[in-house]
């Protein structure tokens, strides 16, 4: 079974509960402090990530995974003190952030400067016809690299979040939303645009 | 199948397992790390290398010196090599990971106390883990008037571990190691060697006067393992009554002539006192710029399309960033020098007034030559996403000539890779650092193999001209260490085999092993 296969068949079965990603999460996860809200934080001037948080938390909030958002602007996330103060504001242990490669640099390494480890980060490189993923965690020993349509990116890679954190949507709400499609294409400066986010979960 | 996920080199899992054993006892069991998930932190790298050849076996974090001296009892025991690593940002050089697989990393970011800030004459002491954050933090909290210096990593770096690696800021103290006096360092056999005045018992002169008596042997410490160094004395800059940063920018490539042969003698005469840049259009526009949004044609970025956007963007082909520092009175005479000299180079000279209050690169530059805490270079891990990045940095002589012809050296490879060429001098005395950022997707492996062919191009080409790296990454140690010649490789070796004969530590650092 190639990667792509693999992680196909890991959301479309619902058997995160069984993969390494789910292994990592049981033991990061499920903590003293797990049960509080996880943040997201996502990079409010880059509408790639903007549509990915968008549907992140549609995801979310249909697994029942409570949630708190919070943006800040790409000048925001390279600053020493606006990341630390985010940081600061997190409720729980659970951080998702969408970003850019040197935000979502920096944030990784002032959390981890905190004692937080990172769970799932992944890639996602945009073309004018599909995105590339290539994620990364610490129970895999390889990555995993696949790629969507970019019609559908969002929808996969916000299922691997929410089952990740242990509760995969529902699948006829997750039908239901793939079939009413999304804002994936557009013109300049939409999700239609080539580009290069970052999108990770870590443990605080 | 071990239940490690690597072993040092020559080590029976039986051995391993009774060192791992021995090391939970000296630091408890939580800050012995052997999992892939807890090893997950060192496992990250940016560099164009299969991690399978730097994957550590595991991580260990002591919180005194006393614990690093039975660690290394330890070590000799099993033969089990440690890499030593300050906060492990070596970001573009390999990060936390080691030279070689198997190595266990002694991570010391527990080792974070500011022992001293001497206000009056303006040092500091400092373990590994310390960062500049924190010791910006602890001066500002004091209001001592004091600057740091920081690298491009600021807030998250060690001073210490910058400093060993020998990196380099952006004030008058940008050359890091040589703005450092006095080392304490924990040899393989556990001895702890003061270096210069620290040798001398109840000295008080140790971070004052890096001599001492005999050989000076601090610099055999930097980019080596021949010790691991604890605590580092390090010399802060008197925050200046006034400060005037300014930039100058040249509108063709060939002015790199120009902008390197005015500011050498301002340089060297310290009218010019601080380690500034001269960046070219492709590093400015970087910082602030996604590629994809510039340009998205095949392979590097041709001249005249570089020479557009510099244009459309209003930056130079060349931009040199530096500062005057001193009081009101000092910089009004030495601004008269500097513009006078620029302008006949055929420099536009712009201060704060000029640029407005906005612009990002320059109050990025402002920033850093004034020690503030600043992340701001890191938009350059933007310019082609997915997380690869590879420092090349030759050395070159503060001529003009000298910076044109490694310019043309460093093209000529890069463009046959298809990599654009994002490139910076850093101005120290007498020599420039070449800074060229090696920027690719490291999700594709093609992306991967490119850039390190074109790394490994880049070092033969140079050396066959004379140049060598001032710092490699990782996975070039051994190469570079070659290229610097038999002898000098020759001496490393037997200074490794008298100070620590086993190899317990860092093997394969700077090309120096057992």
């Amino acid at each position: 079974m190639d990667r792509r296969n693999f992680i196909k068949t890991l959301m479309a079965s619902g058997v995160l509960g069984s993969s390494p990603l789910a292994a990592q999460a049981a033991s990061e996860l499920f903590t003293p402090g797990a049960a509080l809200p996880t943040m997201i934080v996502g990079q409010s001037d880059l509408p790639h990530a903007d549509h990915l948080v968008a549907r992140l938390r549609q995801v979310l909030v249909a697994a029942g995974i409570e949630h708190l958002h919070a943006e800040a602007a790409g000048s925001e996330l390279v600053e020493y003190s606006h990341v630390a103060a985010l940081l600061d504001s997190v409720p729980g242990k659970r951080v998702i952030g969408v970003m850019d490669d040197a935000a979502a640099l920096i944030f990784q390494q002032l959390a981890a400067a905190r004692g937080a480890a990172c769970v799932v980060s992944t890639h996602h490189r945009f073309a004018a016809q599909e995105v590339r993923h290539c994620c990364t965690s610490a129970g895999l020993e390889a990555s995993i690299v696949w790629s969507d349509s970019l019609s559908d990116h969002a929808e996969r890679v916000s299922r691997l979040y929410a089952g990740t954190l242990g509760r995969p949507e529902p699948a006829a709400d997750r039908d239901a939303r793939v079939a009413s499609g999304n804002p994936a294409r557009g013109a300049d400066g939409t999700p239609g645009t080539p580009g290069s986010l970052v999108s990770f979960l870590i443990t605080l | 199948m071990s239940k490690y996920i690597a072993l040092p080199k020559g080590v029976a899992e039986a051995d391993f397992d009774k060192a791992i054993a021995e090391f939970k006892k000296i630091l408890g069991a939580g800050n012995v790390l052997h999992t892939r998930e807890r090893l997950a932190p060192y496992l990250k790298i940016m560099i164009p290398a299969p991690i399978e050849e730097h994957t550590p076996s595991a991580a260990i974090m002591p919180e005194s010196v006393e614990q690093i001296q039975r660690i290394l009892r330890v070590c000799n025991r099993y033969k089990t090599p440690v890499w030593p690593i300050s906060t492990g940002k070596n970001f573009g050089y390999g990060s936390a990971a080691p030279a070689t697989r198997g190595q266990i990393v002694l991570d010391l970011k527990r080792l974070n106390r500011i022992i001293e800030v001497d206000p009056d004459l303006c040092f500091a002491v400092v373990e590994p883990g310390v960062t500049y954050q924190q010791l910006y933090d602890y001066i500002k909290e004091r209001n001592l008037p004091l600057w740091l210096d920081p690298p491009i990593p600021g807030p998250v770096a060690s001073p210490l571990g910058n400093t060993v690696e020998r990196g380099v800021g952006y004030t008058p103290y940008g050359e890091h190691f040589l703005f450092s006096c006095g080392m304490e360092v924990v040899l393989a056999n556990g001895d702890i060697l003061r270096t210069g005045m620290g040798s001398m018992p109840n000295s008080n002169t140790w971070q004052v006067f890096k001599w001492g008596y005999g050989p000076s042997l601090d610099g055999i410490f930097t980019q080596s393992n021949f010790g691991i160094v604890t605590k580092l004395g390090i010399w802060l800059m008197p925050a200046p009554p006034a400060y005037k940063p300014f930039v100058v920018r040249y509108p063709d490539q060939a002015d790199i002539v120009k902008a390197i042969e005015t500011v050498r003698p301002l340089r060297i005469a310290q009218v010019i006192p601080n380690a500034g840049t001269v960046s070219n259009a492709l590093w400015e526009l970087a910082v602030v710029n996604r590629r994809a949004d510039l340009y998205t044609g095949a392979g590097a970025i041709p001249e005249a399309t570089v020479a557009k956007l510099a244009k459309a963007h209003g930056v130079g082909s060349w931009n040199v960033y530096t500062a005057l520092y001193g009081t009101e009175e000092t910089i009004a005479e030495h601004w008269k020098i500097v513009t006078a000299a620029f302008k006949a180079s055929g420099g536009t000279v712009l201060t704060q007034e000029d640029v407005g209050p906005d612009d990002p690169l320059f109050n990025y530059r402002r920033d850093v030559m004034r020690g503030e805490m600043t992340m701001r270079e890191f938009g350059l891990y933007n310019w082609r996403g997915g997380g690869g990045s590879m420092w090349f940095a030759p050395v070159s002589q503060a001529r003009g000539s000298e910076t044109m012809k490694q310019m043309g050296l460093a093209k000529k490879v890069l463009n046959k890779y298809g990599i654009d060429y994002v490139g910076l001098f850093v101005i120290g005395w007498r020599d420039m650092h070449h800074i060229i950022d090696i920027l690719y997707d490291r999700t594709l492996p093609a992306e991967m193999e490119k850039a390190r062919s074109c790394y490994d191009e880049l070092l033969d080409d140079f050396a066959r001209e004379g140049y060598g790296v001032y710092r490699t990454n990782i996975d070039f140690m051994d190469k570079v260490a070659k290229l610097y010649g038999p002898v000098k490789a020759s001496v490393n070796h037997k200074i490794k085999k008298a100070l620590d004969p086993n190899g317990i530590l860092a093997p394969g650092k700077s090309g120096i092993h057992r």
